[in-house]
């Protein structure tokens, strides 16, 4: 195989702004290898913005991002996806007239040179089986869900050690995100550095290590699920739940063990 | 100052700049500018048809020619005034118009564009074929044009004839851009599926706009005639629709002022460029001239492809002082309870009191159903619901769920089966039937408005609910009405707690954002049915609350609801029956209590936290086995 070495993410001082609007002010955020964080908050909040500013793709105007050592603030998205770090953009953008596999094919291209691909396409299907099934068709014939499990699979390609995923859970049936979720579990398992924003809470909390909850661009509680689950301030303000949708936290849940043995 | 009068502050500078420039200007100048404002009234009329029926003509030379030989055929033959002629031409021109637009209207994609490219040319054949119009060398000795009692034959003369012409047709034109119609048109090029789920005929409208193109392109072959005194076949060639396509295409697409600047540069360029290159380049021969000229063109199209209008708006962004809403804060803070009472009121606004009693059937669905060559999407659907009740519609991705919302809106064809609304067929009809009906939809992929803001998306829900007409909108007879779609707008913008984002352009906003936005401007229409695709989706814990109690009180003010949603602990909060489709079929219908203890649906849809967690055990500890002998390596 053809692992890199771990390597986690660090967000220093983080400011952005799209034209003159400012949409982050300040975040600092780490994610060791074998690790969930999950960012949570309303729409608006910034929790985007963290992605695209991480992956290149929006030029933070203050603050340095590091993939391990290597401060790559200044990189563009190629380069940065080049150096292990894979983003899973919010509605899974597919190549839908793209096969299953030739959208695997490009997840893979910037480690074209490097060999490896069948190891790699092997793990990325082993984690969805199901997308083994479904290989020859095109992309936009896939359920949400199939659809999810590609992009996902997809970003697995280019053999990263970050992976950052914006709402994986969007439009998905219960089954199927848990799915997804186990998924990352793996993931972390494994030993990547995970970045995952999602609006689903209460599958976000099963699945994250750690939680940081956003609002207007800053970071304003940050803690374990169970942690946050049950602080009431928190919840109320921030989490929901507290009348009728349980898509917010029901109820504390047991923290996560530790990243699991061998990474 | 009122903004009804600062709105008029730009014609009035035009009106007083034409009328400095023809008098101060000298005189090969004013010829040149005498070219521009007709081609430029011609260039309106297209800009008005690509910026807002989103539709291309290739051939508007053939409007003008027709205007122009009708006028030349009244005024040398049938000695009619010109004051009489005018108007005959002007609406043989929108005859055309609407007989070529009647059948090619009603498809999507360009088939407008070649069927003018067509018409363009079968003019072009039957000026010159025909005798009457005196073949090749057309119709001369033409009048001068007189009227009220002057003659109108200098350039700096026809030039002050033409000022108020421009600036009327500019304004009439501007107007029609801002009013109901335009913006109805305006939100069908962003999409026309919504637009049409909210009750806007596109085709009707389209053709409206095109056949005003067409009169608009008729009075420019009126003023063309006058001119040259000749009309004859070089009007109908395609130079000409070129030339008026490039004016529309470099002042920016779609904008009514950057037509007539796009109009006045490409006719310096195209005048004002054989001048100079000799100059510059000597013995620089016709052919140098028309490269630089295209050269020119080629630049400003690579360099600004939103043309002059964008290089403004550039420049005027730049000089505006930095907006301090923008800056740090996103949005006032509002508590939820404060938020809850501004929502009661924007309620009291927009709820309708004509909603059939609680109970009575109003939509019924049977055997609806849809094939995709051999796969079935929808299999033989059938449900009743009824007035003031909230009905989900849950299952698995692919189940066919929002293919039944888009039978039932209109916006796909179904197979077999039929959706009565009210007691109303209106299976295989366009959405703007069901949307005229009362029943409006979200949708799942959004399908908001992109050129305009949060507010200006809302607004196009109105359409339904207001009358202005296209000429209404154009002499701005329309403003008391206008003020009222506004105030209902901005209560559907606020009962979903968007009031601190209503002037932001929609596609700056968050992914959730704009979903609620989807929600506010279903609520303007004042439904008697709404029907949300998943509605909760990407919304935080705390939005999703909102939302649930928003659409409690909807339902409260007697609007039935249907919903597909994945959330199942809102849907189950929220419902008083959940259908189950798996597979195209219905596999369970009942309360939510029902539903969610039946064996089935567990088994098709909702799965158990068990399963989920014992599957990452399992993975988990067979991963650990697989890789303890890598582990050393990493």
């Amino acid at each position: 195989m053809t692992a890199r070495p771990p390597a986690g993410l660090t967000v220093t001082g983080l400011h952005a702004a799209y034209d003159r609007l400012q949409v982050l002010h300040g975040i600092d955020l780490t994610v060791a290898p074998g690790e969930v964080l999950a960012l949570v908050g309303a729409n608006g909040a910034g929790k985007t913005s963290v992605l695209r500013s991480v992956s290149g793709l929006l030029k933070p105007a203050k603050g340095t991002v590091k993939l391990g050592d290597t401060d790559i603030t200044s990189f563009g998205a190629e380069k940065i996806a080049s150096l292990g770090l894979a983003h899973v953009p919010e509605n899974r953008l597919v190549f839908p007239t793209l096969t299953v596999e030739d959208n695997l094919v490009l997840g893979g291209y910037v480690r074209r040179k490097d060999g490896g691909f069948a190891e790699r396409r092997a793990e990325a299907l082993a984690l969805f089986p199901r997308l083994n099934d479904r290989i020859l068709l095109a992309a936009g014939a896939l359920s949400g869900g199939e659809q999810q499990m590609l992009a996902m699979a997809r970003a697995l390609m280019s053999d990263p050690s970050v992976i950052i995923l914006d709402e994986p859970s969007l439009g998905l049936a219960p089954k199927v995100v848990g799915e997804i979720m186990t998924a990352l579990g793996i993931l972390r398992n494994k030993g990547l550095a995970v970045l995952l924003v999602e609006q689903n809470v209460r599958a976000a909390f099963k699945v994250a290590d750690r939680v940081m909850v956003m609002d207007r661009g800053r970071v304003v509680a940050e803690g374990t699920p169970a942690e946050l689950a049950s602080d009431e301030r928190v919840r109320a303000a921030y989490l929901g739940g507290s009348s009728t949708s349980s898509s917010g936290v029901a109820a504390p849940v047991a923290p996560k063990a530790g990243p699991a043995a061998g990474s | 100052m009122s903004p009804m009068i600062r709105r008029q502050i730009p014609f009035v500078a035009l009106a007083i700049f034409l009328v400095v420039f023809a008098l101060g200007a000298p005189q090969n100048v004013v010829d040149i500018g005498v070219y521009a404002l007709i081609y430029g009234l011609a260039a309106i009329g297209l800009s008005l048809l690509m910026g807002l029926a989103g539709q291309v003509s290739l051939g508007h030379a053939a409007f003008i020619a027709v205007g122009a030989y009708t006028q030349a055929v009244l005024v040398s033959k049938a000695n009619l005034p010109f004051i009489a002629a005018a108007p005959i031409a002007v609406i043989a021109s929108m005859i055309v118009a609407l007989i070529v637009g009647l059948p090619l209207l009603r498809l999507r994609g360009h088939f407008l564009a070649l069927a003018t490219l067509g018409l363009g040319i079968i003019i072009g054949v039957v000026v010159t074929e025909s005798e009457a119009l005196g073949s090749t060398s057309g119709l001369y000795g033409l009048p001068s044009l007189s009227f009220g009692g002057r003659t109108y034959d200098t350039a700096q003369e026809y030039f002050l004839l033409l000022t108020p012409v421009i600036v009327i047709g500019m304004w009439l034109a501007v107007n029609l851009v801002k009013s109901r119609t335009g913006r109805a048109l305006s939100a069908v090029n962003d999409s026309e599926v919504a637009a049409e789920c909210l009750g806007v005929d596109t085709f009707a409208l389209r053709l409206r706009v095109f056949v005003l193109s067409a009169g608009y392109a008729g009075l420019a072959g009126v003023f063309y005639a006058h001119w040259l005194t000749i009309v004859n076949p070089s009007v109908t060639h395609f130079e000409v629709s070129v030339k008026i396509l490039l004016m529309v295409v470099l002042g920016g697409l779609g904008t009514v002022w950057g037509a007539l600047i796009g109009a006045v540069a490409v006719q310096a360029l195209d005048e004002g460029l054989r001048a100079l290159l000799p100059v510059i380049i000597p013995g620089a021969k016709g052919e140098v001239q028309l490269i630089g000229f295209g050269v020119i063109l080629v630049l400003v199209i690579i360099l600004m492809p939103g043309g002059l209008a964008q290089l403004w708006s550039r420049v005027r962004a730049r000089l505006s002082k930095p907006d301090p809403a923008k800056h740090g804060v996103h949005e006032h803070e509002i508590s939820q309870d404060e938020q809850r009472e501004l929502l009661d009121k924007s309620l009291g606004i927009l709820a309708r009191t004509d909603h059939e009693p609680v109970g009575t059937s109003i939509l019924k669905i049977e055997g609806l159903t849809k094939r995709y060559g051999g796969v079935t999407a929808l299999d033989n659907l059938s449900l009743d619901i009824t007035a003031g009740e909230i009905v989900a519609l849950i299952g698995p991705n692919g189940a066919g769920k929002t293919t039944a919302f888009n039978m039932i809106t209109g916006v796909l064809p179904p197979t077999e089966g039929s959706v009565k609304l009210h007691g109303k067929e209106v299976a295989g009809q366009l959405p703007h039937v069901a949307a005229n009906l009362g029943a409006t939809r979200t949708f799942q992929n959004l399908q908001t408005f992109k050129s305009t803001t949060v507010l200006g998306n809302v607004k196009v829900a109105r359409h339904l609910r207001s009358k202005a007409g296209l000429l209404r909108g154009m002499v701005m007879a329309d403003r008391a009405e206008e003020r009222h779609i506004e105030t209902t707008a901005q209560a559907a913008v606020d009962a979903m707690a968007l009031t601190a984002l209503a002037d932001h352009p929609i596609a700056d906003l968050a992914f959730g954002k704009q979903r609620q936005v989807e929600v506010a401007r279903a609520l303007a229409l004042e439904p008697s049915l709404l029907l949300l695709d998943e509605p909760m989706a990407g919304l935080s814990g705390a939005e999703r609350d909102s939302l649930s109690w928003l659409l409690r009180k909807v339902k409260a003010t007697g609007v039935t609801i249907v919903l597909v949603e994945h959330d199942v602990a809102a849907v189950m909060a929220l419902a008083d029956r959940v259908a189950v489709l798996d597979d195209g079929k219905l596999i369970s219908l009942g309360t939510p209590a029902e539903v969610t203890n039946d064996p089935v649906v567990i088994a098709a849809y909702l799965g158990t936290d068990d399963e989920a967690e014992a599957t990452v055990e399992k993975a988990a500890a067979e991963y650990a086995a697989d890789s303890a002998p890598e582990g050393g390596t990493r």
